[in-house]
């Protein structure tokens, strides 16, 4: 059984005022209602977009995504302030990724609801990507 | 203007042969369309989603995150853990009516989330078993809706 973990911090000194914010959680990650690790992943990939046109990062009939308990990692490579990435299911906006953005989400998936990304602008914007299942 | 960092690491020794996974990313949460103005607000909270509609029905989703009070186009950056140890317990997490995944026990998400639309909520829905999820929303402008009755 392999073993995945993910972890994220979030702090700040001066966003409320008299109480440092510092936040953390760790977690291996596991199949659905289960102790057994995750198993298989996508492998880290890396998508290149140079139009406003919305399209498939994760096309669920095809990339064999499953259990219910999937992960999806995903981050805009870019520093731009102005350009930004929609993520979309099934055509529904539901995450805005700014350069340097990334966003980390349990994902089920199943018919027409793909994972996908439509950039702002035609700019030149890459973005890195790995799931497990 | 507030600093707020928050850092992610992805770390496995044996998913894939041969290769070790070992991922870092780190960034400040900015204001909408600004490298320099840091978010200034935050929301923070603990919440037990119930199965049942409190014994009134079949299981329903809650609004867990309000799009309205938070303001559509703006920075929120929504932080979401489930709690319970019950590891065949789990919250179906969707936006508008479509899932986005399943946070079984133990699980937390990351999501920088701007709202296209005011009813766009992030919605929450336990299964199985009461779910207890904490919370955070860092963001850069909360609107109360709600007047006094």
């Amino acid at each position: 059984m392999a073993t995945t973990t993910a972890t994220i911090a979030i702090s700040s000194s001066d966003l409320m005022s008299g109480q440092i914010v510092s936040l953390s959680k760790s977690n291996t990650l596991k199949q659905a209602a289960s102790k057994t690790g995750v198993e298989s992943t996508t492998g880290l990939a890396m998508k290149t977009l140079e139009s406003a046109s919305k399209v498939d990062l994760i096309t669920y009939a095809n990339d064999d995504i499953s259990g219910n308990a999937a992960k999806l990692y995903v981050k805009n490579t870019g520093s731009s302030t102005d350009q930004y990435v929609q993520v979309l299911v099934n055509s529904e906006e539901f995450a805005r990724l700014y350069g340097g953005d990334f966003m980390f989400i349990p994902y089920t998936g199943g018919s027409g609801e793909d994972i996908e990304v439509q950039p702002s602008t035609s700019a030149k914007v890459t973005l890195e990507y790995i799931a497990f299942y | 203007m507030a600093t707020t960092t928050v850092t992610f690491s992805l770390r496995s020794s044996d998913l894939i042969p041969s290769q070790v996974l070992s991922m870092t990313t780190s960034k400040r949460l900015y204001k909408a369309g600004s490298a320099l103005d840091g978010v200034n607000q935050m929301d923070m909270g603990r919440v037990e989603v119930p199965t049942d509609d409190y014994g009134g029905g079949a299981a329903k989703a809650y609004d867990l995150i309000d799009a309205t009070a938070l303001a559509v186009n703006k920075s929120n950056y929504i932080y979401i853990a489930n709690l319970t140890t019950t590891e065949s317990n789990y919250v179906v997490v969707s936006c508008k009516d479509h899932v986005i995944g399943r946070l079984y026990a133990g699980d937390f998400m990351w999501l920088p989330c701007n709202f296209d639309a005011a009813t766009n909520d992030i919605d929450v829905q336990a299964f199985v078993g009461t779910a207890t999820l904490e919370y955070a929303v860092f963001h850069e402008g909360k609107t109360l809706t709600e007047t006094d009755a």
